[in-house]
């Protein structure tokens, strides 16, 4: 069992584990009555915008791209593949450091498919703008480098604790760095950019090999790496770790939507994915139906949809009857 | 193993132990006790080097760790994680470990995950791991919550066995008959700072306590 073995098989379950939690909200008919056909439409547009139907493209101010590239941008996190069991079951960091250098090649693997894709989507723009090839590629290239530098630097400051008005210097350099290539303002991109280097080479200096942060740089890492999840799970309020915060960021109030009983019920049938799912498959179904289906034969659908919505109204119901929830609330009128 | 904290915390700035020195010699038991949260699992964090902010000084060779809740891998067996350790530590897997392995009657769950072990079973296993280091020092925290009787009674001769090999051992414990039958000089922690350290005389001294055994000293202490 080298380190390599037990890197390898963190990362492949952790891949096993988002593509569970992305099964668990698209099953197949979804994607195939949602999603393929909304790649069929994106993908067509995209094709059109290469084509010039939206000349309105050339007159959206550079400034924008540079925020929605900042946006981009700050959904980059770092993180080092560690664990608690790395830093307790020996004293050796030999595992750390080599983790580290396995997480620096993972990110920028990860980075630059991210930016390849961005980098394609928004091809369209400067080659409207009269950009040849070669600028494109230097631009990517560039914002995949202003990229990695944001994130690298954003990390290491989180890790030492910096203070927050320091912090928020790194992002803002990110933009203007950003801004200045889509302005043609190369020299105010390359000043900042080295500057950004040297300052990243001062911060990051020892991080392979002394790790003084390692308690954060383990918190951090789960913290991103369950993230989706728990955005996911906390929303719905199902999930809570009380002993991570001291009051919840969400507690749904238990009548929101009039009375106990409908707050439960609404929830109950939204999180149900045997519910939920059968009308994310039913609408898309009935709007292809309604453009597809001729003359008054189109009242049909409404009628079926109504007609499926009162069966799922009575199974529901039945649902209700049976469910410890409602049980527990049996003639609680709040 | 030598150990001065002047200041130490979970944030820069706010320091949740002061003023902590003491040492650890080769071949000795020290004990670190103390009552709760008076700052023993933070010492240990400090030696260990995972606490996020410390001002001090703290020289320590090659050591073991046995943490109080047992950590893990997930996704590795016994056996996969003996292997780890082995790999890592350049040790290899001796005649110890099969020996250590039937002593915790673990043997036979070797292929399985820690993962599915009973509380008991992932101490044992977490115990096996510190042990097939053969470090020069051992840090114990808390090593007998959820072992049965006889598993303690192997764990308290294992600990002398490592004493007598001329490992030095740091024992965190809240069991203080224990650690006062084992234990050759005691760290006394309370409320972030160093009470009293030293052989029992020398603490009985210290704290101006006439108590026989350490249970009396701390009742005589804490009654004050």
């Amino acid at each position: 069992m080298t380190i390599r073995d037990v890197w390898v098989r963190r990362v492949r379950i952790d891949f096993t584990k988002r593509w569970e939690t992305w099964r668990l909200i698209f099953d197949w008919t979804i994607v195939l009555y949602g999603g393929i056909p909304l790649a069929l439409f994106f993908g067509y547009q995209y094709g059109l915008i290469w084509q010039g139907a939206y000349p309105w493209l050339v007159d959206v101010p550079m400034l924008v791209w540079a925020v929605v590239f900042l946006l981009i941008q700050l959904h980059d996190n770092f993180f080092v593949w560690v664990e608690r069991a790395d830093v307790t079951l020996v004293a050796n960091r030999d595992l750390v450091s080599a983790l580290k250098r396995y997480s620096i090649g993972y990110h920028v693997v990860g980075m630059a498919l991210k930016y390849t894709f961005v980098l394609v989507l928004f091809a369209p723009v400067p080659s409207l703008h009269g950009w040849p090839l070669v600028s494109l590629f230097a631009f990517g290239f560039a914002l995949l480098f202003v990229a990695w530098l944001h994130m690298w630097v954003r990390y290491l400051l989180n890790m030492n604790g910096t203070h927050w008005s320091l912090r928020l210097i790194v992002p803002v350099v990110a933009f203007v760095c950003t801004f200045a290539l889509l302005t043609d303002l190369p020299l105010l991109a390359i000043v900042l950019g080295s500057g950004s280097v040297a300052f990243a080479l001062a911060a990051g200096e020892g991080w392979l090999s002394r790790h003084p942060y390692i308690r954060r740089e383990v918190d951090h890492a789960a913290n991103v790496r369950t993230a989706f999840d728990r955005s996911l799970l906390s929303a719905s309020g199902v999930y809570e770790k009380p002993n991570l915060r001291k009051r919840p960021l969400y507690r749904p109030k238990s009548n929101r939507f009039g009375s106990v009983r409908r707050t439960l019920a609404i929830l109950l049938y939204i999180r149900t994915p045997n519910h939920r799912n059968l009308w994310l498959r039913l609408i898309p179904l009935a709007v292809t139906g309604l453009l597809l289906v001729p003359s008054w034969f189109k009242l049909l659908i409404p009628l079926y949809i109504g007609y499926v919505g009162l069966q799922e109204r009575d199974a529901l119901l039945k649902e209700m009857e049976r469910h410890p929830f409602f049980r527990t609330t049996e003639g609680r009128t709040d | 193993m030598d150990v001065h904290i002047q200041r130490a915390g979970y944030e820069s700035g706010e320091a949740v132990v002061e003023e902590i020195e003491f040492d650890v010699r080769p071949g000795e038991i020290v004990g670190m006790i103390g009552s709760n949260g008076a700052g023993k699992s933070t010492t240990i964090a400090c030696l260990t080097g995972t606490i996020p902010w410390m001002q001090g000084r703290v020289e320590i060779g090659r050591y073991a760790y046995i943490p109080e809740q047992p950590i893990y891998y997930d996704y590795l067996t016994l056996a996969e994680h003996i292997a780890l350790v082995t790999e890592l530590t350049r040790t290899e897997e001796s005649a110890r470990t099969h020996q250590l392995l039937e002593l915790f009657r673990l043997e036979s769950v070797q292929h399985d995950y820690i993962a599915s072990f009973s509380k008991g079973m992932k101490q044992k296993a977490m115990i096996l791991l510190a042990l097939i280091q053969e470090a020069e020092f051992l840090l114990v925290d808390e090593p007998f919550v959820g072992l049965d009787a006889t598993t303690t009674i192997q764990l308290l001769r294992l600990l002398e066995e490592e004493r007598r090999r001329g490992t030095g051992v740091l024992l965190v414990t809240h069991v203080l008959d224990t650690a006062d039958r084992l234990c050759d000089r005691f760290v006394w922690i309370d409320n972030g700072r160093m009470l009293a350290n030293g052989t029992k005389q020398e603490i009985r001294a210290e704290l101006g306590t006439d108590g026989e055994s350490l249970f009396d000293m701390m009742e005589d202490v804490v009654m004050r």
